[in-house]
């Protein structure tokens, strides 16, 4: 039959006639086979099933030394217990850092590559978690440390963060060479010596905290955060590729 | 990949059936694809979608047309609903398979699979200039093949 005059083509439909196929005769049975389809879960679950794979201790650890410092900073004349809040922070660390580390302990990497997420994902999840739990305390110590004594912002967060890092970077080196039990035994040894050997320079606080040994302390942290960052990258990629 | 399974079941079907010209081999493309893709992490099948989909299923096609050579449309095509669309169909069949290849798939995933030109591009690893200068250019073919045959 032919057509007069022209006319608009419509070339879905032509093209879906023209490229018609002959049924599928197996399709239903494939599809009712097919594992049920998952919907989307966002960035905002991901982080509340890490949320609650983290354990109470965690926020109990931080909660108790935030609430620490509050309360030392609070008290009057106190001046010469500022010490105690550069001393506390590295056992808050270790309390962090095994919780950082109990999946790979036991050995749950491929457990959780297999997982909905992908494991990088569960470990930045988990990470980014763990950083918020100690934010609240780096800021309470920070804002004891310049209230209690007359250092300014900048060089109480050089007196802090040097044994909190140091702390990190060592509990992290450690980490990457001794697995299973020994690995946490060994974060305590270091989280503990470092804040023994905090509180044992407050025997030479004022010498310490002099401005001549400022650069000194500035060395000292730029050490420990090449530390701490060598040793986190390479704690991820053993993580993360798990051989 | 938000659409109905079966409407995205037949689609990639009626691909994998214009690739290799059989229906059997076609299904076990299709469901191929289907397990492989199932198999992938949710955040790859979350960042490729579709497309990542239909590259498995193309890869696949890809290996099973050098194993064993395409056969050539037969009579297990279904017949036009109607007398009159008979042919016109059976025309613009004949204009598709006078195409090169490359514009056959890409008439296909767009018209027929109603792909947007943009996941066709990322499917068949063009630009969307260059899917966009293939479909004018095959339309226009088909467009020239119907006015011939006085379809148009």
């Amino acid at each position: 039959m032919k057509h007069h005059g022209p006319r608009k083509i419509d070339w879905h439909a032509e093209l879906r006639a023209a490229f018609a196929t002959p049924p599928a005769r197996r399709g239903a049975a494939f599809l009712a086979g097919l594992p049920a389809w998952r919907p989307h879960t966002g960035v905002g679950w991901l982080l509340w099933v890490q949320l609650r794979y983290l354990r109470w201790r965690v926020w109990l650890a931080a909660a108790g030394a935030a609430g620490f410092c509050l309360w030392l900073a609070s008290v009057p004349g106190r001046q010469d217990d500022a010490w105690a809040l550069a001393a506390v922070l590295p056992l808050v660390t270790l309390v962090l850092v095994c919780e950082l580390a109990r999946a790979a302990r036991f050995g749950m990497a491929e457990l959780e590559a297999a997982c909905r997420y992908s494991l990088r994902q569960a470990v930045m999840a988990r990470t980014l978690l763990l950083g918020a739990a100690m934010l609240p305390v780096l800021a309470a110590a920070l804002a004891a440390l310049h209230r209690m004594t007359a250092l300014d912002l900048a060089q109480a967060a050089v007196y802090l963060l040097t044994p909190w890092l140091l702390s990190a970077g060592g509990s992290l080196w450690v980490l990457n060479r001794f697995r299973g039990a020994e690995g946490g035994y060994a974060c305590a040894a270091v989280c503990c010596g470092v804040s023994a050997g905090r509180f044992l320079l407050t025997f030479f606080d004022e010498a310490a905290a002099a401005a001549e040994f400022l650069p000194l302390w500035q060395g000292a942290l730029a050490a420990a955060i090449l530390l701490t960052g060598w040793q986190a990258r390479r704690w991820y990629r053993q993580t993360l590729c798990p051989q | 990949m938000q659409e109905d399974l079966v409407v995205q079941y037949e689609k990639l079907y009626r691909y994998c059936y214009f690739r290799v010209r059989d229906a059997d081999l076609a299904e076990d493309l299709t469901q191929e694809a289907f397990l492989r893709y199932y198999r992938q992490d949710e955040s790859k099948r979350q960042a490729g979608g579709t497309a990542y989909l239909y590259g498995i299923a193309r890869n696949l096609c890809t290996d099973a047309f050098r194993r064993r050579p395409a056969l050539p449309l037969d009579d297990q095509l279904p017949a036009p609903d109607s007398l009159a669309d008979t042919d016109r169909t059976l025309a613009l069949r004949q204009a598709i398979a006078g195409l090169p290849a490359d514009q056959q798939e890409i008439l296909l995933l767009r018209y027929a699979n109603d792909l947007p030109v943009g996941r066709v591009a990322a499917i068949v690893g063009l630009s969307r200039f260059a899917v966009g200068r293939k479909l004018r250019v095959a339309l226009k073919r088909l467009r020239e093949t119907l006015r011939e045959e006085d379809f148009a």
